[in-house]
């Protein structure tokens, strides 16, 4: 078999490195030319000339599936062609060979941590193959391209979602929705980047740099000028008379003085200049970050992985600063101190510099050693007061039902419990960490005391000058500081690596719904909705929108009814373009939805949604969200259609009454209708409305009922609701079922057909006799 | 309406299993043969042999058949054939002993010999990755979603147990 190449190919991961990782992963993929002249993936990880098994046809699909038939982890592979499914052993031999003929479906058992490829075949079920939970994305296409085969239908490609995603360098597992390794993360190229935050600056960079290295001079002197003050005038000179003395210590004393005073001078003027550039480098990281998460489409969002980064944002552009600022001039500064220190004290007595330097290696080991373990602690308490908080977190929020069930007394020994823990923790990192510095401390004054003995000694015998001895200790102290530290800065750079990482991860996110460059403008939209086959799946191997297909005329009310999770939400969600259909198209007035710019689409759309939204601001703000420049009439007007009008203006402070997450509090009807206004204010040709009734009481639903009965006229409306009833004035019903459509009618056509509608409103009508309401 | 809230708690004697050479769990419940069966602990974590569903797929969706109290009231050839299902069907390891903790850019690996075999299991962050149960259980996922179970921390070997404490 031979790689097929091409400057297009995407080689996703390569079969060698990937084995050095936990052979879980040796996914082997092969660019192949796919059926559209482009090229596309399939999954080889058997290498078949090793294998002594007479196929007819060259197999689409080889896999490594990981558990045995009793439970324990071991190799079998699955090998898919065009006529016949085959399972070999780890050495290769053939144990099952099923032809394609004989299988009636397949199926993903997925049990919990691990799963089986099941059969349906004429002599009944069959296990093919069994697997821990990580390779159910590939057994997932190994049965679709089985269904495929069975059906006779064209084998589809895999998508990247359908491959674990691995480090092609490493193979180690990728976070989903990321492309970058953390280990294989190029440090250099990180660096690079997010120095590329700090050039606008650069100027003053350079001289907050110059006068750090001003500063490092400044506060090297103080110990020389000691030195000569002990050795040239407290030393009692025969030479030099009392005067002159006295002259030159004062002289001394004020050269101290003045570099003191600059000293603190560059010292404070470093410090604003690194205040000033930080401050504006994190406004830009967090500027840059929100811009490319604004851009970014829907299924973004949806992985939950990826939301807890977006949480980070802001600690991530802080950190990176802090790195930036702070950071760099740490480094740069202390690298300076030390060389510079190690200089002036060889130049000074080098036996004796030699002598100082000999408790260094005690020093790097001790910080090499301390360190790990005071960030393991660390790490312990942190977890310790997560629990703490989540506990608190979740028993203050549901403090009425604590009180109804009268738990108190067990939420309190529950905290108490974590509590313990926590002050066990504390202690611990607490303890360790007092113990750390003293230690230190007594590390470098070992050092001295060597230099107190040694260059005493030299004192004595007169090869050492008194000043010499006392320098050399202050600068000893200060080159002790910055080494106990350094360790330290290499987990600092690490942390700040693995921000920058996610914040670029974030700005190199890629839409997957993506506008066409030379769009014409739509003009004004008549609101004819096609859609085409369209099948669309959050995850490629299961569907959950199957060849639909329905054409709607302009002004056309359509009711979307279905059990809950039958895709209802999902077609509207392609109809709002949140997502692309992964197969056929939708028209709007005969265009491809793909061909309309996406913010003139979503203008000619107004949705309601179940779950109302408000954003922190007023009412009249939220009713304008999309036009704020609306005049206070017409949002009055919007507001009137939608039956809000009345209950606004028994607020207080009418429309601009402070709602959102920490405004007013309003029902969820009140909300409701303020959403439903906000739908209406640019007065769109589709109107979407997503169980925009549900879980309200009788009344409200009415007159919101009431409200959408005035919205719909003339506009091509998809509502869904829960309650059937109020859908039975829609011109037609679309009942799905299982992502597809199962019924298309009106209300009184299907009820007549006694299909999947009629069962519907039966078992609502139960519902309702149980609950003793009208449904 | 009643006897749908109500559970069927089936006769032990009633059950009989087997795993069919095809590898599907078979055989008669109440004197009716099922062609695929399947089990479903109610409490997987907290009562791993009692109280199992067992599922019937005949139809396109999975229909309860009646509930288990207890594995150990089946009949012996039952019992394994049910075990047996248990066990491909919660692929959860157990750990006997730990190799190695090691703390890489961004991951955690941990090198672990489990009852199914030796494994490597990289997690993200701990607060995530490991949920205690009691005193001294734990359940620990990787990031590739597989679980594993370490049933007893005080029973491990002095190595494993310096690990643990060290890094939990
Ligand atoms: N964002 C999502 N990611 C993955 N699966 C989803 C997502 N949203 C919905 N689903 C799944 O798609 C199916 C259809 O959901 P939906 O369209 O919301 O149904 P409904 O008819 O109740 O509105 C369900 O099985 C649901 O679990
Ligand atoms: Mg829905």
């Amino acid at each position: 078999m031979s790689v097929v190449s091409g400057h297009r190919a995407r080689q996703v991961n390569a079969i060698g490195p990937a084995r050095f990782f936990n052979h879980e992963l040796d996914v082997q993929v092969r660019p192949e030319l796919g059926r559209n002249g482009g090229f596309a993936l399939s999954i080889r990880e058997l290498e078949m000339d090793q294998v002594h098994l007479e196929l007819d046809h060259e197999p689409l699909v080889s896999l490594r599936a990981d558990l045995r038939e009793d439970g324990t982890f071991g190799d079998s592979w699955l090998v898919i062609s065009p006529a016949e499914a085959c399972v070999l052993s780890s050495d290769h031999d053939v144990r099952i060979r099923v032809p394609i003929s004989d299988i009636r479906e397949a199926e993903l058992d997925r049990g919990v941590g691990g799963g089986s490829l099941l059969l349906k075949t004429d002599v009944g079920p069959m296990v093919l193959a069994r697997f821990s939970v990580g390779l159910y994305p590939k057994f997932g296409y190994a049965v679709t391209v089985l269904n495929a085969l069975t059906k006779g239908e064209e084998v589809p490609l895999p998508s990247e979602r359908d491959i674990p995603q691995v480090c092609p360098s490493c193979g180690r597992p990728l976070g989903e929705g990321t492309s970058v390794c953390p280990t294989c993360l190029d440090r250099g190229k990180v660096i690079r980047r997010l120095a590329g935050f700090a050039r606008p600056y650069s100027g003053r960079l350079a001289v907050g740099g110059l006068i750090l290295i001003l500063a490092t001079a400044f506060q090297l002197v103080p110990p020389y000028v000691t030195k000569l003050l002990v050795d040239n005038v407290l030393v009692p000179h025969q030479s030099s008379s009392f005067t002159k003395a006295v002259t030159y210590l004062l002289a001394l004393v004020l050269t101290l003085f003045g570099v003191n005073l600059l000293g603190m001078l560059t010292q404070s003027l470093r410090g604003y200049i690194g205040v000033w550039c930080g401050s504006r480098i994190t406004g830009d990281i967090r500027h840059k970050t929100y811009d490319a998460l604004m851009k970014l489409s829907l299924s973004y969002f949806d992985r939950r992985q990826t939301s807890q980064f977006i949480g980070r944002v802001n600690s991530d552009a802080n950190s990176m600063r802090e790195f930036l600022t702070d950071g760099v001039v740490f480094l740069v500064s202390q690298i300076l101190m030390v060389l510079a220190i190690a200089g002036v004290m060889l130049k000074m007595n080098w036996l004796l510099a030699l002598l100082s330097f000999a408790t260094i290696p005690l020093i790097i080991v001790a910080s090499l050693v301390v360190w790990p373990m005071v960030h393991n602690l660390w790490d312990k308490q942190w977890r310790s007061i997560l629990r703490l908080n989540v506990l608190v977190g979740d028993s203050l929020q549901g403090i009425r039902v604590v009180k109804a069930f009268g738990r108190e007394s067990s939420e309190k020994s529950r905290y108490n419990t974590a509590n313990q823990e926590l002050v066990m923790q504390t202690t611990k990192m607490e303890g360790i960490w007092q113990g750390v510095f003293p230690m230190f401390a007594f590390l470098s004054s070992t050092g001295g005391l060597l230099v107190w003995y040694i260059g005493g000694r030299g004192v004595l015998h007169g090869t050492v000058t008194l000043g010499t001895l006392i320098a050399f200790n202050s600068y000893l102290g200060m080159f002790i500081g910055p080494l106990q530290w350094f360790s330290q800065f290499m987990n600092w750079l690490n942390n700040t690596l693995a921000a920058a990482d996610r914040i670029f991860e974030i700005l190199d996110a890629k839409s997957t719904v993506v506008d066409r460059p030379d769009t014409p403008s739509l003009g004004e939209v008549k609101g004819a909705v096609e859609l085409q086959n369209v099948t669309f799946g959050y995850e490629s191997h299961r569907p959950v929108l199957k060849e639909i297909s329905i054409d709607v005329l302009p002004g056309e009310m359509i009711g979307l009814v279905g059990k809950s999770g039958a895709g209802k939400s999902t077609l509207i969600n392609m109809i709002c373009r949140f997502y692309d259909p992964d197969r056929g198209s939708i028209l709007i007035d005969g265009h491809n939805l793909r061909d309309i710019q996406q913010e003139e689409w979503h203008k000619s759309i107004g949705v309601v949604l179940q779950e109302t939204f408000l954003f922190d601001g007023t009412v009249a703000e939220n009713i304008s969200y999309a036009y704020p420049d609306a005049t206070q009439e017409n949002i009055m007007r919007v507001a009137r259609i939608a039956n809000a009008h009345s209950f606004i203006m028994k607020l207080p402070d009418g429309y601009d009454t402070l709602v959102g997450e920490r405004g007013h509090l309003l029902s969820g009807g009140e909300r409701q209708r303020i959403a439903i206004a906000r739908a209406l204010l640019h007065n769109p040709r589709i109107l979407i409305l997503d169980e925009a009734t549900a879980s309200l009481d009788n009344e409200t639903e009415r007159q919101i009922q009431e409200a959408l009965a005035r919205l719909v006229k003339g506009r091509t409306t998809f509502a869904i609701a829960h309650r059937l009833s109020t859908l039975r004035n829609a011109d037609r019903l679309v009942v799905l079922d299982g992502g597809r459509i199962a019924e298309v009618g009106t209300h009184e056509e299907l009820l007549e057909q006694k299909g999947a509608y009629f069962k519907l409103v039966e078992a609502q009508r139960e519902l309702s006799k149980i609950r003793g309401v009208e449904g | 309406m009643e006897e749908m809230f109500e559970a069927k708690y089936l006769n032990p004697s009633s059950i009989r299993l087997s795993k069919s050479k095809n590898g599907v769990l078979e055989g008669y419940v109440e004197g009716k043969r099922y062609a695929h069966l399947s089990l479903s602990r109610a409490f997987p974590l907290s009562l791993p042999r009692q109280y199992l569903a067992i599922l019937s797929h005949e139809d396109k969706e999975p229909q309860e058949v009646g509930m288990i109290r207890d594995l150990d009231h089946l009949d012996h050839q039952s019992k394994s054939a049910a075990e047996q299902e248990l066990q491909l069907r919660y692929v959860v390891p157990t750990i006997t002993s730990i190799q190695s903790i090691k703390q890489e850019p961004a991951f955690w690996r941990w090198t672990i010999e489990t009852d199914r075999g030796p494994a490597e299991l990289i997690m993200r962050n701990i607060h995530e990755h490991v949920r205690v149960m009691g005193s001294s259980r734990l359940i620990l996922t990787g990031v590739d979603g597989r679980r594993f179970e370490l049933a007893d921390a005080s029973t491990l070997d002095g190595h494993s147990k310096y690990l643990l404490r060290r890094y939990l």
